[in-house]
């Protein structure tokens, strides 16, 4: 019941590409195969021990799995300012949904708290190698010309799936630390905090970010 | 109490998403509670002592009480939406969300939705135009006014009102002119703007976006002017051929020109290859638009039983039938269409008389032939083809019928003879012989027309219809009770006697109590069909259509499944599967309904199959149940993978009987006695003895719990399902395409 850090990652993607699939792999260790698109936000949970810096951390992660489909946009972008971290996935064999990305990021960028969020690139569905149509140079191009981190995953065989949470979870506790001090996101409960000033914002963010 | 809460998008009517909220239904409140996130800025990671972090944020928004509020599943039901309708006029639409067994929450949703109306959406007329139950109150703010009092108090006068509010009804959606719309206008002059000529002329139609890249491939290929249609086959081939071997145009004004005359080099006149190619599949893909498939809504012929229906087809069909999993075409023997070429008494009649029949009967199964004596049912049936007759009855027939036979042949070889003797008055011999046989087959087909006359006219005064019912005049409750009891009737006429004559003929044709619990049947589905088919419009047609849905269902909970049964047969007969738009409308405007004749549908397409049987062993711990007759008739089936095994143990013990025989140890190889041990082996091999046994014993048991069926009938309900005239099926069919004109309009290219 007790935590030390409570955390909130966004899955995000196109319709389709697995978001749902793969947080299942991830809490409850199930795949399915069957098609069922979210309506809205699904809100899903984990504990979990993380090891960060020697010390062990006890963590509440909150998942929280979007509906890809267009019409939910405007009500899943409301969340995006509210996560620390995000999941970005794509379909390794839909051509789409990589290109796609772009666009997610453009978004990420205008909606969440900061313009470099920390985001992982997934391409899902590694298993399915014979209808493979994203070459692995490819997305790992597109990834370190943003300065993201890049895994192929699979939600139905558990591939990488817990790797990719735990690589989320190291930067946002890297960004945390930094921002402890400068009181940046995310901050730390009862802390002190002046709301009336807006300016505190934006300058240390951008000089936080650049990790 | 909280009957239900899930989380729930909000979204506009169109389904876009407004806000993620939490909806609770208590039976007095509706709840609406939602995540309130601070930014992430503001945020606090650490764990604060007795905060569920689960419900840190969570917040409640309002609660409503249920009067004020009008619960309903939105028409659109593929997006298991809930539309919430405030008393101040306020529509918002839920769509619920979640992952975790959706379905089962949404049936929860829309049951207790139903819980909340207190009037039993029972009957289809009931039922509001998009078949969904509402919560119960609608208190509408009908009118506001606001005032000053003599006293100086301002008051705010609010009217309430039952039903809807006369609000001015928008045709778009996106134009709201005020409030104040409903004024009359006074000073208002349109502006008009009449139509250009230009308008009216329309860019010939474009075809989807989807190809559009594929045919802008084409045009810059292909020179306009030079080719219209491309069309490998010349003009031999439908315009819309389904193989989708033909290619759509732009426009097909130019003509066909052929494909060579076009083009100059080879390098073209591969990517044109393969443009055309990639545009033919892609136009292939257009064309599936995705179509409700109903293969559970069809049974064209459910009263053939595996061959153990009324109809004659020869041995071997009927084995292959019974045998094989996939059925193929069979011939139906019928009688001829002529009349001149029917028998004037039938086949089987002269084949089987009384006695002979009596003598090969069991004494177990002989005494229950007398047991029941209750009064035929009589039904109408086009031109009185079901017409009962006692076993006298058809005896006389058939002794008079042989008398004259006798009578004839006598009467032509004393004919001969004397045709032998006098040679000269050959011919007004001939001419008196002409005329005698004339006279004499007169007196036959007059005095056969007579008897039948006499029976039919009998049938007809019985069967006389005296006041034009349609099955508006009923409700379903009582359709159903009647149904019920016709049922049980012909149900308990049927005797295990029967049973072993189907099983041993293999025709349900010399069973008469059987026969008529087939016909009546067949009557009904018929009748059903005829029914839905009167109407003109879908509107009245889908409205029928749910209505006899809900008897079938009625009858399904009274766990009547024959005439169950009956009705669906008439709903999945071909003459009714063909309406699709009937069909549609009933999916989308009485969907409950429809869900439920799918359920049935499924559930009914083989009594063999588990879910049947799961289904009929629950009913049936129950007393009063009435079993299908289909799943009467394929018990008698016989099961083949026993026999085989049957047979391997028959083969290995007359291997041994013979072996023994040749070693002279068996003693005893009289010819009695191998007969007696081959005739014990034949009846071992098809297990039909045990078959009958079995049937015998669930007719038996099933008789006993229909006989405490205790209803009261309605007795114009009853004169309605007996003798309210119908069509038969191909008059249905023909009937059906003019109802609803058929998809399928083949033209010829030119």
């Amino acid at each position: 019941m007790e935590y030390d850090y409570l955390i909130k990652f966004l899955a995000l993607g196109d319709s389709g590409v697995g978001k749902t699939s793969f947080l299942y792999q991830y809490t409850d260790g199930v795949f399915n195969a069957r098609f069922i698109s979210t309506v809205g936000i699904d809100f899903r949970e984990k504990r979990l021990v993380h090891q960060y810096k020697g010390r062990n951390h006890r963590i509440n992660l909150q998942l929280w799995d979007t509906a890809g489909q267009e019409r939910f946009r405007s009500l899943t972008t409301a969340f995006y300012r509210d996560a620390m971290g995000f999941l970005l996935l794509f379909d390794l064999t839909n051509e789409k949904s990589f290109l796609e990305i772009r666009n997610w990021i453009e978004q990420l960028r205008m909606h969440a708290y900061c313009e470099t969020p920390d985001i992982v690139l997934c391409g899902n569905k590694a298993d399915l190698e014979d209808r493979r149509v994203i070459k692995e140079w490819r997305a790992k191009e597109f990834a370190d010309k943003l300065g993201i981190s890049y895994y192929e995953t699979s939600a139905a065989t558990g591939q990488n799936v817990a790797i990719v949470i735990d690589a989320l979870l190291e930067k946002v506790m890297i960004r945390m630390e930094s921002a402890v001090d400068k009181a940046v996101l995310p901050g730390r409960r009862g802390r002190s905090r002046d709301l009336n000033e807006p300016e505190e914002y934006s300058p240390v963010a951008s000089s936080s970010c650049s990790c | 109490m909280v009957l239900v809460e899930s989380p729930f998008a909000q979204t506009t009517r169109d389904g876009k998403g407004i806000r993620q909220v939490h909806l609770g239904l208590t039976p007095t409140k509706l709840i609406l509670a939602a995540d309130v996130l601070p930014p992430v800025s503001m945020l606090d990671v650490t764990y604060l002592p007795g905060v569920d972090p689960d419900i840190e944020t969570f917040e409640l928004v309002a609660v409503y009480p249920i009067e004020c509020v009008n619960l309903s599943v939105f028409h659109r039901r593929k997006r298991q939406t809930l539309k919430a309708h405030f008393c101040t006029d306020r529509i918002l639409y839920f769509e619920l969300g979640g992952l975790v067994k959706r379905n089962m929450f949404w049936n929860l949703w829309c049951e207790r939705v139903t819980f909340l109306n207190p009037e039993d959406p029972g009957s289809s007329r009931s039922e509001t135009s998009v078949a969904t139950s509402t919560s119960n109150s609608t208190l509408y703010l009908l009118d506001t006014k606001r005032g000053v009092n003599e006293a100086g108090l301002h008051q705010l006068w609010c009217k309430f009102g039952y039903g809807n509010p006369v609000a001015p009804k928008w045709t778009d959606r996106y134009l709201y002119m005020g409030d104040q719309l409903s004024e009359p206008p006074t000073n208002y002059t349109p502006h008009t703007d009449p139509p250009t000529t230009s308008e009216f002329i329309r860019e010939p139609s474009q075809p989807k976006s989807r190809n559009r890249r594929n045919v802008e491939a084409l045009k810059q290929l292909v020179p306009r002017h030079q080719i219209g249609a491309i069309n490998r086959f010349g003009s031999g081939i439908l315009d819309n051929c389904k193989s989708g071997l033909y290619l759509k145009t732009e426009s097909s004004t130019e003509g066909t020109v052929s494909t060579t005359q076009s083009l100059d080099n080879e390098t073209d006149y591969t990517r044109l290859a393969e443009n055309a190619v990639l545009f033919w599949e892609s136009s292939r893909n257009v064309t599936q638009v995705n179509r409700h498939r109903r293969r559970y809504g069809i049974a064209p012929q459910p009263h053939f039983l595996y061959g153990l229906g009324p109809w004659g087809i020869s041995q071997g069909e009927r084995f292959s039938v019974q045998v094989k999993r996939a059925v193929s075409a069979v011939r139906t023997r019928r009688q001829p269409a002529e009349p001149e070429l029917r028998l004037s008494i039938s086949k089987r009649q002269l084949v089987s008389s009384i006695s002979c029949e009596a003598l090969h009967l069991d004494g177990r199964v002989a005494k229950s032939w007398t047991s029941l004596k209750t009064p035929v049912v009589f039904f109408w049936t086009p031109d009185y083809w079901y017409r009962p007759r006692s076993a006298r009855d058809a005896y006389q027939e058939l002794t008079e019928h042989l008398r004259k036979v006798r009578q004839s042949c006598q009467r032509k070889k004393g004919r001969r003879r004397r045709n032998l003797g006098f040679k000269k008055g050959f011919l007004c011999m001939e001419r008196r012989y002409d005329t005698d046989e004339d006279t004499n087959s007169a007196t036959q087909t007059s005095s056969t027309s007579a008897r039948d006359e006499t029976s039919v006219q009998y049938l007809r005064r019985l069967l006389q219809l005296n006041i034009n019912l349609t099955s508006w005049d009923f409700d379903s409750t009582t359709l159903t009770c009647q149904l019920t009891i016709i049922d049980r009737d012909l149900f308990l006429k049927i005797t295990p006697a029967e049973l072993s004559v189907i099983i041993w003929k293999q025709t349900s044709k010399s069973a008469p109590n059987i026969g008529a619990f087939e016909a009546f049947s067949h009557r009904i589905s018929c009748l059903v069909a005829t029914e839905v088919l009167r109407d003109d419009t879908e509107k009245i047609r889908a409205r029928m259509i749910s209505r006899l849905i809900n008897a079938a269902e009625k009858c399904h909970k009274l766990s009547n499944f024959q005439s169950c049964r009956s009705i669906l047969c008439g709903l999945q007969s071909p003459a009714v599967y063909r309406l699709h738009r009937t069909w549609g409308y009933v999916r989308k405007r009485h969907s409950t309904k429809y869900q439920v004749f799918e359920c049935m549908c499924r559930l009914y397409r083989d009594p063999r199959l588990s879910a049947y049987q799961r289904v009929f062993l629950q009913k049936s711990q129950s007393a009063p149940y009435i079993p299908s007759l289909t799943d009467l008739l394929l018990k008698l089936l016989p099961c083949h993978s026993n026999g085989t095994q049957n047979q391997a143990e028959w083969r290995s013990s007359s291997t041994l009987k013979r072996l023994l025989s040749a070693l002279r140890m068996l003693k005893m190889t009289s010819t009695e006695t191998f007969e007696t041990v081959q005739s014990d082996c034949l009846e071992l091999r098809d297990g039909r003895r045990a078959l009958l046994n079995q049937s015998v014993e669930f007719l038996e048991k099933s008789q006993r719990a229909a006989q405490k069926y205790t209803m009261t009938g309605n007795e114009l309900a009853g004169e309605y399902l007996l003798k309210a005239r119908y069509r038969e099926e191909r008059e249905n069919f023909l009937h059906s395409l003019s109802v609803e004109k058929s998809n399928f309009v083949y033209r010829r290219t030119s």
